[in-house]
């Protein structure tokens, strides 16, 4: 052969990316500095949190609430995707939708076609979200999807789900808990699970 | 052809995903010049569910009801 690496195709799917990663060097295409930017930007810069502190900040400030169900894309621009001030890229491009849980309505995201997400403001997809099981059930029976995340709805909650499809990404804004009246913004944010921000649970009640 | 919110639509055979081909729905709002927020009752997409679901469609994938 020519000197190139050839892997079985059912290699471990590590062995197969450290490959893919060494030909793209090899060749000048990418940079080991690049590849480990994005792992840093991806693993660290983008996850829950950045999305926790956005529903923290909308259960506080009302004016804020407003502009982030109607105009998420613009008050992304202007607060970054860690609501200091740090944009990115992919933050640039989202264009992001969010959604209210109120006591008759409860929304939940999927994406039926892959695995689309609100990356910037809450890091890769976890793998239940990426399951064949989840996307092919989500749309169709959500109430009893919702009851198996450990949470039933009352029948005479609505739902709504969300497909990703196009260019939009989902985001909930969960219903802020009751017994929360005392505690500052910051302390808000660390209620907020990630599963809550795609509506698949709900925000942790304080202890 | 431009559609407003609160019309009823049909989706024609391109609109993906596949369970959303053919189906009614109504329209939620316009996200750009060329996509629509969709929604679609469960038991409009499988005959059961009282839940809603809701897709962005092209306006090419889309006709009036």
């Amino acid at each position: 052969m020519s000197g190139h690496e050839h892997e079985h195709p059912t290699a471990p799917m590590n062995r197969r990316v450290g490959i893919l990663e060494r030909a793209l060097v090899s060749r000048g295409v990418i940079s080991g500095e690049q590849v480990d930017g994005i792992l840093e930007l991806f693993g660290r810069e983008m996850g829950a949190r950045n999305g926790a502190r956005y529903v923290a900040r909308a259960w506080v400030d009302s004016e804020f609430r407003q502009l982030l169900l109607t105009e998420a894309p613009a008050v992304l621009r202007e607060f970054g995707h860690d609501l200091r001030g740090t944009s990115n890229p992919e933050l640039a491009r989202l264009r992001l939708v969010v959604v209210e849980n109120t006591a008759v309505t409860h929304n939940l995201v999927v994406c039926t076609l892959c695995s689309c997400y609100p990356v910037p403001l809450l890091g890769p997809p976890p793998g239940w979200y990426r399951s064949n099981e989840y996307r092919a059930r989500a749309v169709r029976e959500p109430r009893a999807v919702l009851a198996e995340f450990g949470l039933p709805l009352d029948d005479s909650v609505r739902i709504q789900v969300w497909d990703s499809t196009a260019d939009s990404r989902y985001l909930v804004l969960p219903m802020r808990p009751a017994g929360t009246d005392h505690l500052t913004e910051d302390q808000l944010s660390e209620l907020v699970t990630p599963q809550s921000l795609v509506g698949a649970g709900i925000p942790l009640c304080p202890q | 052809m431009t559609f407003d919110a609160g019309e009823s639509v049909r989706t024609r055979l391109s609109a993906r995903p596949g369970y959303a081909r053919g189906r009614a729905g109504t329209i939620h709002m316009r996200r750009s010049a060329e996509i629509y927020s969709v929604r679609f009752r469960a038991s409009d997409l499988w005959g059961e569910g009282d839940h809603d679901v809701f897709l962005e469609l092209r306006e090419t994938d889309l006709e009036r009801a």
